[in-house]
């Protein structure tokens, strides 16, 4: 099966639109929920924020997502 | 750090601190220099009338809004243009498509023409360039200095460049990839140590060397330099002075920071995969013309849809789209392609092309792999084939183009790889409008 992103027309996924994810899932709802996660594992909040830059956890599970190229006012 | 506290719609409420926001510090006293002035004479007929950087690119856009779109998505909202080749289109397009910074935010993007003022000549190399308008950086007291070519294709986060700069303690951070050898002498080739910091710098050699571990790649600088201002500023006086420097960074300031400085390197590379990130230099007409092309993939490299890294633009006010007449043997149609707002495709088929703003494609035309630049006009009966029709062209009825190499040699450009490129001049239109 071919390979599918975010600009081809057929890919998104049906999503639950009354979950926060189906919003939008790198919006601020997600992003905070991950916060939360994090903090509450006793680990940093960095997902997708600036300390990405220099992050050194190749097995972080939101790894993919925090690493998109994510514009300042996004983050 | 701030205390904080997080939850809503039933998650439970947790206490955490904000994430730090180290990077915009540095992003935010960061004044970048997009290099602007070039022709880009490899274009051919597409840079007689304009500078590289304002070449119309992907549909809508032009090269240059790569570089600064790259700046405002990356938090630098400081940024000055230096222009000298043609420059009224660049202009124009910058003064309609980025005049939204906000000054009283301390936010802007400032054209800097050659204007003698510091001597009495154009800019002469790069370095000169930034040399010239010395008094104007003081002026805005960035801690660093983002040097970047405002004619290549990518998305680059320049956060994480000054992050690297800014953890090395670099007086220069260069931004680099991996290049096959054979192209390699095009580009200023580094050599570096295990920790990044380059031991080597040497622009365009003739016999370029492998990386060690990649034999078959050199590293190859990419035009894109932080300097940390003071140092960059003392260097600028030191070369003007030197009568034997041509006064380009890759020539003269590199090589010798390299010498005496602590010059670092910084792979571009995709953050998510780690590998080789979507960088072109489309300063040929085939690597142009392929770089459009591969934009109409299904999943392009470049991925101009992402809404979280957009690339901003100034498009013209004009409706959508439209393909009409729906009848066996007349259906406006196009497939595999991108096409833009104020395009009519009437009774033709467009296939795997990029139609810019406002061009016409009548009936019984078809036109394949080919990029027509805004209002271009394609007459009825026309077979348009691996071609680039400059901005305005009119191609009469019947017109065939692509289809004979050795025919199209003779009134039009053909590009080694075969790729025909139309101007208004070669049609003998003599058009008086801005491009």
């Amino acid at each position: 099966m071919r390979a599918r992103r975010s600009n081809d027309s057929r890919a998104a996924p049906p999503q639950d639109p009354a979950s926060d994810s189906g919003r939008q899932s790198s919006g601020s709802a997600r992003r905070w929920q991950i916060w939360a996660q994090q903090a509450a594992a006793g680990q940093r909040p960095c997902f997708a924020s600036e300390l990405r830059f220099t992050c050194r956890e190749p097995d972080c599970p939101w790894r993919d997502e925090c690493q998109h190229l994510r514009a300042e006012w996004h983050r | 750090m701030n205390a904080n506290t997080c939850g809503r719609n039933g998650t439970a409420r947790v206490s955490f601190h904000f994430p730090e926001r180290f990077v915009s510090a540095l992003t935010r006293d960061t004044l970048a220099l997009v290099l602007a002035g070039g022709r880009g004479s490899r274009l051919g007929g597409l840079t007689t009338e304009r500078a590289k950087p304002a070449v119309p690119f992907g549909g809508n856009m032009r090269i240059i809004d790569f570089a600064l779109s790259n700046c405002v998505n990356s938090g630098v909202r400081r940024i000055g243009v230096l222009t000298q080749y043609k420059a009224h289109s660049l202009i124009r397009h910058l003064s309609l498509g980025w005049g939204f910074m906000r000054g009283e935010l301390g936010e802007f993007v400032e054209l800097l023409p050659a204007q003698q003022r510091t001597d009495g000549g154009w800019y002469i190399g790069t370095a000169n360039a930034v040399y010239q308008n010395i008094d104007i950086i003081r002026a805005h007291d960035p801690r660093f200095v983002l040097i970047l070519g405002g004619d290549h294709i990518y998305k680059m986060d320049y956060g994480g460049l000054l992050a690297t700069h800014v953890e090395q303690q670099a007086d220069v951070t260069v931004a680099c990839m991996e290049v096959p050898l054979a192209d390699a002498c095009a580009f200023g080739i580094m050599e570096i140590e295990p920790d990044g910091r380059v031991c080597g710098f040497e622009e365009k050699p003739a016999a370029p060397s492998g990386m060690p571990e990649q034999p078959d790649f050199a590293l190859a600088s990419m035009g894109i330099y932080v300097f940390t201002a003071d140092y960059l500023l003392d260097r600028l006086r030191q070369d003007s002075l030197n009568p034997a420097s041509e006064h380009d960074f890759g020539k003269d300031i590199l090589p010798l920071a390299v010498q005496q400085d602590r010059v670092f390197a910084a792979p571009f590379r995709d953050p998510k995969t780690g590998a080789r990130a979507y960088w072109r230099d489309v300063g040929t007409l085939d690597s142009y013309w392929a770089a459009n092309m591969e934009l109409i993939g299904v999943v392009p490299e470049l991925d101009l849809f992402d809404t979280q890294w957009p690339i901003r633009t100034h498009q013209v006010q004009a409706p959508p789209a439209k393909f009409v007449f729906d009848d066996e043997g007349r259906r406006g149609m196009a497939v595999d392609s991108m096409v833009c707002n104020g395009c009519i495709v009437s009774g033709a088929l467009v296939r795997h092309s990029v139609l810019f703003s406002r061009v016409r494609v009548e009936e019984s035309s078809r036109v394949t792999d080919s990029v027509l630049l805004p209002e271009v006009v394609v007459g009825p009966d026309c077979h348009i084939h691996k071609a680039v029709i400059e901005t305005g062209c009119r191609l009469a009825a019947g017109t065939v183009i692509g289809v004979d190499p050795e025919q199209d040699r003779q009134r039009f450009e053909v590009s080694p790889a075969g790729v025909t490129l139309v101007t208004p001049e070669m049609l003998q239109q003599n058009l008086d409008y801005i491009r």
